[in-house]
This record gives C-alpha cells, structure tokens and sequence, in this order.
C-alpha cells in the first residue's frame, strides 16, 4: 500500500475564500432568470390594485388578440388544478384559515393579489397584454391596521366571520416553569417597579436582491421546476399535496438564489400559477417578477403590536414578564405566517431569570399583504421588547442599564438553565462577552463624554444602547415541532458519496443562498474525511440530487444540516474501516483514521480513504459480505435548539436640532460556538447588523388608506447603501455549543435580532433627559425631531 | 449607415434588429452575459452596473461606471463596454475580483458583478491617489475613504441586501494599484471611442444621434415632439416602470457643443449634456454651493449618466440643481434653429413641469455670473443619507460684508409647483446684519414661503420647520463670533 501524506492543517476554523465565488464574482452564474429553454413562453401577471375587493367579471378577448399572446388564465379556469398556498403550522388546532388559492377567483383580500395571467412569446409582450384584460371589482371595505381588525367591525374575509385566526398563549403558571405573572404584577404595583409599554413593530419587506423567478417545463417524464426559493424540497411536498401530481414526478431545483432572509420560505402563488400555465400551455414557461411585483406580493416581515408589563422588586429584579402581542398576519395564514409570533414566546425572556412570565398572541388578518418569516422570525421583535425594557427599568431604578442586565441574567455557572419559558439553554458566558464588549466600546469614556454633552447644551447629543441577547437556533427538534401543531420534522440528511477517483460529492438537504454552505461543508467533511478542500462538491437544492431535506432557514443549515454531514462523514469512515483492516491484514482495533488515512497503530503501513473509494468501484478485492461502497447518508434530528448569544454596543449622536442620528460606534461582541469559517461568520453577522439597524432607522412598509403600498419601489423603501453604515467592530467569544457535535450554534440572524434595540436604546438614551422615553421605528429625523418638539407634553408613563 | 455596434469585453456586437427601446442591460443578458442583472430597472440598485468607455479629462479615456438598466442599447453604439465576465474568468480574477474574494465580499452573490464594476471603475480612476502616511487617514473619522484614496461614494449606488458592506469595504479598501501591464488601465492613455452618428430603428420608433448640435436642431425642429435622450436616468425611468416609448428620440448626450465648460472672466459656462459626475470634477470645488449639492444628488452611479440639462429639461419640482442655480442666478441658453437666447432659472419655470422651453428648443449650457457669494450651503432632507431624491432642497448664497449681509439669494425645491426663490427671506436678511437674531427672524420668514406637501417620506410640518433649521445652521456656521453674539 502507497502511504498517503497526512493532512494536518485542520480546515474547520480556517478563512477559506468561498468556493461559490469563483462564478459569483465573475458573473457565470446560474439564476432561475438566466434560464433560457427551447421554445420557452413568458408569464405576465393581472395583480388587483384594491386592497379588498369581489371579482364580478374578467373580460380577456382583448388580451387574447393582443401581438405574442398564447393563452390568458383566470382562476376559474384552474380553480380545480392550480393547488393551494399552504399553512404549514397551523398554531392552534381552531385556528381559522382562509382558503389561499395561488390565482383568485372571485374574491381579492389584498392588494397585488393576482387575478389573471398572460402566457405570451416575450416577456415585455405578455407584460403589454396583461394591462389589456379588463378586470370588474366591486370594492370591498378593508381593513388593514391589526389592532382595528381586532374588533372584527370590517372583516378580511367576510366569510370567515371574525379577522382573529388564533389565540395562542404561554403561561409559565400553566406549566410548571414559573409562577403566576399578575401576581407578580400585583405585588410589584404595591410595593415595587411596574413597567408598562406599548412598542410597535412596523411591517418590514425581505428585500432580497434577486427578484423571484419561476421556470416549468413540463415537457420530461418528471415536471421541471427551477424556482428562487429557500424550501425547494418543501414546494416539492406541497405541490404534490396541493395539486394531486405525484411527488415522483416533480422535480424542483433551487438554482444560485440571491438572497432569501425568510422571504423566500415560501411557497407563492407565482409558482403554482406558472406550473399551471406551464401545464396548460404544455411548453416551458419563465416568470420573473418585476422589483415592484416583488415589493407587494413576496411576503411582509414583522408588524406586531406589543402590549408589555414588567413587574419588578423596588431594586430592580424582575418578577414578572407579560407580553400581549396583536400579530398582522397580512390576508392569509402563510406558510408559517402564524407561527412567526409564537417563536417569539420563548425569547421575550431573553437571557434573564424572571419568576413568571405569560405569553399571548392575538394572530389577526388584515387586507395586506402576507407576513411571515423574516430575518430572525418572532425573535428580533422578542429581543426589542425586552431590551427596551431593561433599560426603562435601569431607568426608574437609577442604575446603569448594564448594571440591571447583570443584576438579572443568567450566571455562566447556572448553565444548564431551565428559563421561565421552558427551555433550556445549555451554554453561556454572558460576563465574558459583556466585559469584552465594554472594553473594545471604551464604555466609560464615552458615559463621560455623554455628561459633558448634556452639561454643555450641546445640540448634538449622545446615547449608549445596549443589546444583551440571544436567541434560538436549529429548527428543530421534531418532537418539539409536533408538540407544537407544526407540519413538517426538523430533521436534516445529508449524504457523502465517494467517487472512484478519490474526489468526494456532498449532498445535503439545505438549501443555500448566500450562506456559503459549498465552503463549509467542504471544510467540514476535509477535516473528517482527511480529503483535500479542493476535492470536494458540494450538492444542493435539487430534489433529483439531494432527495430529502428540509432546507434553509431559522439559522438551522449550520447546526442541523452541518450536523448530519458529520455524522454521515462518520459513517464513511467506519464503513471504510472494515475495508481498511481487510486490506491491511489487520484487525479494526489496531487501525487509527488520521489525516485520511488508516494506518495500523506502530507501523508505517497504511491506507488512504480515497483508495478505498477506488477499491470500492473495481471490488475485486473487498471483504467477504460487505456491500461494495463506502458511500454514507445520515438524517439527524437536533436534540435541542442551540443558543447563540452576544452583547451589541452602540452609541448615536443625535442632532436635537433637525432630529437627525448618526452612528458613532457599534461593538459586538457574539458567542455563536465553534466557528467553521470566520470569513462566513463575519459576513453573516454583519449583514445581519445592517438589517436590524435598517429597522431601527430606515425601513418601513407604508400603505395609503386605501391599501396601497406606498414604498412600492427602491425609491421608496429606502434600503441602506454602503455610505450609510460604518465599520462594526465585531468579535466572538466562545462557549461551545453541548448539543451538537461541532459545538456551532448558528449565526445567521444574530446580527438582525441584536442591533435594532441597540440602536434605539442609543438613540432614546440621547434624549432622555428631554423627558422622552420611546420613539417609533424607524426613528427618521422626523419622527425623532418630533418626538423632541412634543416632550415637554408627553407622558412617560412610569409607575413607580 | 452601419449597423450599429457595440464593443462588449473587446469583441464587436451588433445592435441590427434590436428595438431603440431596449435597453443596455437587456441587450447584454441577451448575448449570454447575465453577469448584470436587472435588480429594479429604476436606477436604485445598481446589480446593472456596467463599466463603459467616456472620454477622460486631457483627451485620454476613462472607466465609467453606468446603470445598463437605464440607457437604450442604441446609445452606446460605437462605444466600449466591460462586464464582470470581461474583467476576469474563475480561471484569472482581476484584482477586484480577488479581493472581493478573499474579503468575503459577496454573500448570495446577486449584487456583486454591479459592485465589481462600480468598484474596477474606481479601481481605474486617474486621479485617486493613496493617502500619503497613516496619521493623515483616521479611520475612526472618515468612513467614505480608503488608505488608498478609494472614495466610497463610488459604491453608493449599489445595493446588497447581504453583506452589510463592510466586507465590500475592506475589499475596496484593500485595492492596491493597477500593473504596468493592465489592459484596462493601458486604455485609459488612449483616445475614448470616436462619436458616431447612429440611426436604430424598430417596432416602437426611431433613434438619433446626430454628431453637432446644429444637425441636431435641424432634427429637433422637424420632429417637435421627439424625446431628447441624454443620459437617460430620467428617461430610462419612464420607458422600464411607466412604459414610456419614443416614436422619435434623438441623442443629445455627445454633442460636442453641449459638453464645454469655460471659466470665465465673470461667468461660468457648464454644458447641458455634461454628466454631474464631470462637472463635479472639471470645476473641482470652484463652485462651493454646487460641489456642495454634488455628493447629494443621487448616487456616483446615477451622476455618472445624469446630465445637468436633463435635470433641468424635465421641469421637475424636485430636481436638486435648481435651488442651488436659483441660489447663484444661473441662467439658462436655450438653443433651437432660430438661434439662442439666455433665460433667467427664476423665469425659466412656468408651472408643474411646465417651462418657457418652445417646440424644438433645448438647453445648450447653464451660466453661472461671476463673482460667487461667499457664505453658501445646501441642504436637502431626504430619508437616506445619499441616494435618495429629496423631500425638500434649499440652496443658499449670501454676501456678507462687514458683518452686513449685502446680498441674499435663497431657492427653494419641493414646496411648490416649481423651484422658487425664497424673495421674502431674501428681503428680510438684506441690509441686515448677520446676527443670530436676524437669522431666526429670517428662519421664520422661510419657514412661511411656499407651501411644502404632507407625503410619506417627511410631512408638511417637518419641511417647513428643516428649512428654517438649515439658515440657523448656516449662520451658526458661518458667523464670526461677534455675530453670534448679538
Ligand atoms: C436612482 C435615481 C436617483 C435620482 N436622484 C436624483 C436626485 O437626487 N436629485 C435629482 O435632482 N434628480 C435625481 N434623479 C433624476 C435624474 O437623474 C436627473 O434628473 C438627471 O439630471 C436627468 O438627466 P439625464 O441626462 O439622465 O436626463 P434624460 O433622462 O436623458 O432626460 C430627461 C428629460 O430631460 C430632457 N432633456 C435632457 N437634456 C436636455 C437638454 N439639453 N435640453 C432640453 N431638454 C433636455 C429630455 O427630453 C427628458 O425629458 C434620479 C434618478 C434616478 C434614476
Ligand atoms: S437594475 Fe437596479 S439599478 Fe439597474
Ligand atoms: S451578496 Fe447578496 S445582495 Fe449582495
């Protein structure tokens, strides 16, 4: 046997340039768009322009005449075959659901829903014909603010009777995790500290770059679909289960997909409605949304309205938590539309220990488009509402707000920690990344700076924000997900082939899109299989390839589908080993796996793993009874969640005379666990902090009265550029993560749930003294200029 | 006529059979190069960026990076274009590319070719020069530059919705200088590709592009309605999202008589087809209250094309040049076959996109008198620090001798139906002394010219009262302490 030169320089850990970048860069990449097939159609879409509305006629002969078209479809004429939107998780088991069909009938319940479509030659030509059919509303009244569907006086949909879908409640009294949280608030109003408030998610839009696009071609033995979606093997399970078209006989790819944060876990109207016209018309069809189409119709983030009471002892250790949340979830439950509030209900009490805590959401549809997952999901808005509270509690107690987080977390030696929620969490260093922050931030000097400010009148003020979260990674163990009504496991698999010629094909079951999984998977399995980075491929996001999965989202790629890579690397390596000790003439206890190779303990002979994958392949020599592969698949069910955590530091300065802010400083300082790739995790936590900043500043989804999307278009809704962030300081602690076997916890929404209480703690901190104690998101300069001018009439409502 | 041709990543390109009112960027996906990609066909992403070759100052060339989702395909005929594709291969990345790997600048990947060529053309720009030692470039303070005399306000119209830049900003930053041998850089010394007359004609109509500014008069006055195209961030708008298309367009943007700029004994003369982008370098601050406004306008992306005839062609209420050329008393030449005539900008607008432009006239230059005021500031709210249009803009210039302000000249755009002068202010502070009593006076008296809108982006309250901050600003910042004290 040739002895293989041992590979010790690990991968995992190491910067490693991206392997996706090489095309990325350079522009030869693969998005749906790009798809051209032979004879290929184009769709164009009818979207209602009322919020509320009944359809009484469709009038197409003119579009049907029009240059280029092939066919014009209404919803009646697939009524029967275009399948349906789902909801995947239905919270409660009376939760009420309007039926969701991809094309509507007769009935609009928000505005851009799609009435009809143009199936034509070109593009711009089906386009041209669809301003041409001739739509009949009988407009509806609407209802589009959350807490005004709650009294049911305009209805979203007037069939169902009521615009409140679930009621869905938490009570730490309920099970067993805590006691009973009015108590709390009871005692504390005689004799302690009542905080209450009320804070306004506003109702953001994903906004990722790439807009969606859907090609069919149903021409082969299996229907083709490419699609620009995080969940391909999600719309796979629902078409089949929507449309009564075998699972067998769909195909779903997820090309490079540009971007997704939760706006592409969806399965969306566009799609089925193209797989219909695709059937319809029997010849591949292609559509791609325009940036306004995808502003108004690819589904909303956020908007939650937060009743908060927070009870605690006259020195400042809370007692009690209640949250009572009005969730919008826009005109129809969405795929996980309803759950999105509830995810929220174990992190409202964050990293703190409080001896009762009740949770409820009022889930209600309104005539707006749908809302579901986006960056973070239920946790960012849990984070805010905590964050912002401890800090008004520092307040009313007159200690530092630093000093009130210390007073209440978690201590590193608590761990492993049931919470009053009821989880648990299995690591954590909450002093560590704290004191780090501080120091990196220099703390203490800017506090100084911000008192020489304030004492000097200075119309330029400045505030310290603060953010100690964290967060629940790796969706998710499936007996949890049962337990909560959920439709799907939170399993992932993944599979490693070896190929004869030594190089090594993963598949797994995630669905990357800007995450990097094609790097570090590759690390990963370098690093197990001791075969070189380079001689690895990273398969994804095609059902034909990687036939099980659950795909990518809620951090859960890393944690769940990194953990199944292991472990089928694993599995590789025991096969390999019978064959090893079978060549070696050796018994399987005196080899040891090093560097990729198996060498018998105290010789210096030895077989490379990648000649055991040729071995394989010509079989002649191979133990007795032992199939001839080495090739492993392993599904893994997570065990627990993983529980990221970090403390953000931020410091505005707000200008009191125009109301404008401008970031000064941002520190972070994360503990996400063993990292595979810093290059990857610096980018995710900074794309992340920029989202979560651009809430607190910048974006919000703006209807007019009528339901109109007023931030229609990039020029409206104003995404932040390059010139408008800073450079973050961003470093890590680390206590690995117990629950999985790299000790990672998961990184990609860490970022986005941290900074938005950061910045506006910041900002409310600078103008604190003025008498203001909140300021709606985002804070423009002249919601912030405003809420200077009214300060002297506004109430703070503390009861002390 | 030859059939018009692009030259795409050094191989020829024919336009023959392709419609006027196509655009750059659908042209290019068309041949196969996908690397630029349609983001929002609005000018507000930049996943379009495109480098093009543009004539550089001292008659050599220079890399200038354009929206492709806003210029017709026709309009670059006879020009040279590089992609992504055509900076470098998986195989041989160029230099931003490589540092755009290794800094981890690209995420899901969508945004970045646009970033790789908004980036190469600053990469390319002759004049950026690293800064000189460490000290001189605190990096604490001074975000927008890198050590290497990167300006990122480059970048600024270019958007992704993944990396939060700040590795794109390293990648910037960490750009060294180009090789001797860099092909890019050796096309700089020569001459930028010749003007060519171009005439593409499809379904939907005609385009022109005559070679001087009389044969274009000639056109223009045969053809009263044609649409003038030229840099086509306006139009461009109007034919992606409004369905716009021009039966006739003639291109105006190289005529070689709109494209002067003369400093003058007591007038400036800027030409209307140059791009704010070469306006801002040629005058290189010699106009403060414009080189002010500069960085405010759009994105470096959208003023690379922008030209500051267009901004005045379409009348717009809100465009940004007009109070700060209200402010300096600019005047207007006009040209047609009938000759030219000088328009006061205060005269010029007559109502809500109306102007006192006749059928076959256009804007030739702008004039700026000479001498300039001295005390000058531009403010504009808008939601975003750059890129964004504004809610409301005001441009000041004041004379202020001994203490006295001689002279005030204040436009105002966004609170009517056209830019206006602010005349009673302008009364209230001439003759007055510039104290801080007279400013707040003053600032009461802005505060009640014209009549700002309500609209999402800022409510009628919230203009009115910025633009009084802006003069009490603008005198805090510029008083002598004598004057504050009063
Ligand atoms: C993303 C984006 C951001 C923008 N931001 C701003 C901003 O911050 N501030 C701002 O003011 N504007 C902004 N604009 C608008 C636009 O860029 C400017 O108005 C620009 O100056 C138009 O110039 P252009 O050469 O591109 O005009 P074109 O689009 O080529 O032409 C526009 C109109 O002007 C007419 N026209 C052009 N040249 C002449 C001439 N010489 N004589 C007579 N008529 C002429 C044309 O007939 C046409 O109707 C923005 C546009 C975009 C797409
Ligand atoms: S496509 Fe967005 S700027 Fe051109
Ligand atoms: S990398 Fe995804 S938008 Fe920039």
């Amino acid at each position: 046997m040739t002895a293989v030169a041992e590979r010790t320089a690990l991968e995992i850990g190491a910067p490693r340039k991206r392997k996706e970048d090489q095309r990325l860069i350079t522009g030869r990449t693969r998005w749906t768009d790009n798809i051209q097939l032979p004879g290929m159609l184009h769709l164009a879409m009818v979207r209602s322009p009322f919020a509320h509305a009944n359809v009484t006629a469709i009038d197409t002969e003119a579009a049907k005449q029009a240059e280029g078209v092939v066919a014009v479809i209404t919803g009646a004429d697939i009524a029967a075959t275009q399948g349906a939107c789902a909801n995947a998780w239905p919270v409660t088991t009376d939760q009420k659901t309007p039926a969701h069909l991809p094309m509507v009938v007769d009935h609009v319940a928000c505005t851009g829903e799609i009435v009809a479509a143009i199936v034509a030659r070109t593009a711009a030509l089906a386009r041209d014909a669809a301003e041409l059919v001739d739509v009949t509303y009988e407009e509806l009244p609407a209802v589009l603010d959350a807490k005004e569907a709650v009294d049911d006086t305009v209805l979203a949909h007037p069939d169902l009777g009521t615009n409140t879908t679930a009621v869905w409640t938490l009570d730490s009294a309920g099970q067993g995790t805590g006691g009973h949280v009015d108590d709390a608030i009871a005692e504390a109003r005689v004799d302690g500290i009542v905080i209450e408030r009320d804070y306004r998610q506003q109702r953001l839009i994903p906004a990722f770059m790439e807009p969606r696009s859907t090609v069919v071609d149903p021409t082969g033995e299996q229907i083709t679909i490419w699609s620009s979606t995080q969940v391909p093997h999600i719309l796979r399970f629902l078409i089949a289960a929507t449309t009564g078209i075998p699972e067998s006989k769909v195909r779903v790819i997820a090309p490079d997909v540009g971007g997704g944060f939760g706006g592409k876990l969806q399965t969306t109207p566009e799609e089925f409605i193209t797989l219909a016209a695709a059937r319809q018309v029997r010849k591949p069809v292609k559509y791609t949304e325009t940036r306004s189409e995808s502003l108004v119709s690819a589904h909303h983030g956020r908007d939650q309205y937060q009743h908060l009471t927070l009870a605690a002892t006259k020195d400042g250790t809370v007692t009690g938590l209640k949250v009572e949340l009005i969730a919008n979830l826009g005109a129809y439950v969405a795929l996980v539309g309803g759950g999105v509030p509830v995810l929220g209900a174990w992190m409202f009490n964050s990293i703190y220990k409080f001896g009762s805590y009740r949770f409820t959401t009022r889930n209600v549809l309104t005539n707006t488009p749908w809302v579901d997952a986006y960056r973070g999901a239920g946790r960012p808005e849990a984070t805010y509402a905590i964050e912002r509270l401890m800090d008004e509690l520092a307040v009313a107690v007159g200690v530092d707000p630093l000093a009130i987080r210390e007073q209440n977390w978690i201590t590193h030696e608590e761990f492993p920690f049931t919470t009053v929620a009821g989880m648990t969490y299995d690591s954590g260093n909450y002093e560590a990344a704290t004191a780090r922050a501080k120091e990196i931030f220099g703390y203490d000097a800017l506090r100084v700076e911000q008192k020489r400010r304030r004492d000097d009148l200075d119309p330029v003020q400045l505030g310290i924000g603060i953010s100690t979260f964290t967060e629940m990674c790796g969706l998710a163990p499936s007996r949890v997900l049962g337990s909560l009504n959920y439709g799907a496991g939170g399993w992932e698999n993944a599979a490693i082939r070896m190929l004869p010629t030594g190089k090594v094909e993963v598949i797994t079951g995630t669905s990357p899109h800007g995450q990097g999984h094609e790097t570090a998977w590759s690390q990963i399995v370098a690093d197990r299989l001791g075969i070189p980075f380079e001689d690895i491929e990273v398969l994804h996001g095609d059902t034909a390839v990687s036939s099980r999965g659950l795909d990518t989202y809620g951090s859960r790629s890393l944690v769940v589908g990194g953990e199944a890579v292991v472990r089928a690397a694993d599995k590789v390596v025991e096969k390999a080993k019978v064959v090893a000790a079978h060549l070696l003439e050796a018994s399987e206890a005196d080899l040891e796996f090093v560097g990729g190779r198996f060498g018998v303990k105290g010789t210096d002979k030895g077989v490379g793993i990648a000649e055991i994958a040729t071995a394989a392949f010509t079989s002649h020599n191979w133990p007795e009874g032992v199939e001839p592969s080495i090739d492993a698949e392993a599904t893994y069910d997570p065990v627990n969640f993983s529980f990221p955590h970090g403390t953000h530091l931020c410091a505005m300065e707000v200008d009191t005379e125009t109301g404008a802010t401008t970031m000064r400083k941002y520190v972070c300082v994360d503990d996400i666990g063993q990292i595979i790739n810093p290059l990857i995790v610096e980018g995710q936590v900074h794309g992340g902090l920029v989202q979560g900043i651009a809430q607190a500043l910048w974006e919000e989804a703006v209807f007019d009265d009528n339901g109109t999307l007023v931030t229609g278009s990039f020029v409206d809704y104003t995404l932040p550029t390059s010139a408008d962030t800073i450079n973050y300081e961003s470093e890590h602690t680390t206590s690995p993560s117990t629950t999985n076997t790299l000790g990672t916890k998961g990184v990609g929404e860490a970022g986005t749930i941290a900074s938005t209480p950061a910045v506006v703690n910041a900002v409310v901190d600078a103008v604190r003294h003025l008498g203001i104690n909140d300021i709606r998101m985002p804070l423009s300069p002249e919601r912030v200029w405003r809420a200077i001018r009214d300060a002297g009439s506004a109430a703070t409502g503390d009861t002390p | 006529m030859l059939a018009p041709t692009i030259t795409v990543n050094g191989s020829a390109g024919t336009l023959s059979g392709v419609d006027p009112s196509t655009t750059a960027l659908d042209w290019l996906r068309s041949r196969g190069l996908t690397g630029a990609k349609e983001g929002c066909a609005e000018g507000e992403c930049g996943a379009c960026s495109i480098m093009v070759a543009r004539p550089g100052d001292d008659g050599g060339t220079r890399w200038t990076a354009i929206n492709a989702c806003l210029v017709p395909a026709a309009s670059l005929d006879g020009g040279e274009v590089v992609t992504a594709e055509g900076l470098g291969s998986p195989q041989s990345l160029h230099p931003v590319q490589h540092e755009m790997a290794v800094r981890g600048g690209s995420q899901c990947g969508y945004c970045t070719p646009g970033f790789i060529c908004s980036m190469a053309a600053e990469y390319y720009r002759p004049d950026r020069m690293p800064v000189a030692s460490a000290d001189e470039h605190d990096h604490e303070l001074d975000h927008e530059h890198g050590p290497n005399g990167f300006d990122l306000h480059s970048l600024s119209g270019n958007l992704c919705r993944c990396t939060g830049y700040r590795p794109i900003r390293d990648a910037a930053y960490a750009l060294g200088e180009p090789d001797a041998d860099d092909p890019f850089a050796g096309r700089c010394l020569a001459a930028p590709p010749a003007l060519t007359s171009t005439r593409q004609e499809g379904p939907t109509g005609v385009y022109v592009r005559p070679t001087s500014l009389a044969a274009a008069l000639d056109l223009y006055a045969a053809h009263p309605q044609a649409v003038l195209v030229a840099g086509s961030t306006d139009w461009g708008v109007e034919v992606n999202i409004r369905g716009a298309r021009a039966p006739f367009a003639i291109g105006i943007d190289r005529l070689p008589e709109l494209r002067t700029l003369d400093v003058g004994e007591d007038v400036i003369e800027i030409g209307a087809a140059l791009t704010l982008s070469e306006i801002e370098r040629r005058l290189d601050g010699r106009v403060p209250l414009l080189a002010k406004l500069f960085p405010q306008f759009a994105s470096r992306l959208i003023r690379n094309g922008a030209t500051i005839g267009g901004n005045l062609g379409t009348g717009s209420p809100i465009g940004d040049t007009p109070p700060a050329l209200l402010a300096l008393e600019a005047v207007i030449v006009l040209a047609s076959t009938d000759g030219e005539r000088d328009v006061p900008l205060a005269d010029y607008f007559t109502g809500y996109r109306q102007t006192v432009k006749q059928p076959g006239e256009l804007i030739r230059a702008i004039r700026v008198p000479l001498p300039l005021s001295g005390t000058t500031a531009f403010h504009k709210i808008a939601k975003r620090r750059f890129d964004d249009i504004s809610s409301v803009a005001v441009g000041f210039a004041l004379d202020v001798a001994d203490g006295i302000v001689s002279r005030a000249r204040i436009g105002l755009g966004g609170v009517a139906a056209t830019p206006i002068r602010a005349l009673a202010t302008e009364a209230a502070l001439e003759g007055q002394p510039w104290t801080a009593d007279v400013a707040r006076a003053a600032a009461a008296v802005l505060r009640q010219e014209g009549t700002p809108m309500d609209d999402h982006r800022a409510s009628a309250a919230y203009r009115t009262a910025t633009l009084g901050t802006a003069l009490l600003k603008l005198h805090a910042e510029t008083a002598t302490p004598q004057e504050v004290g009063a």
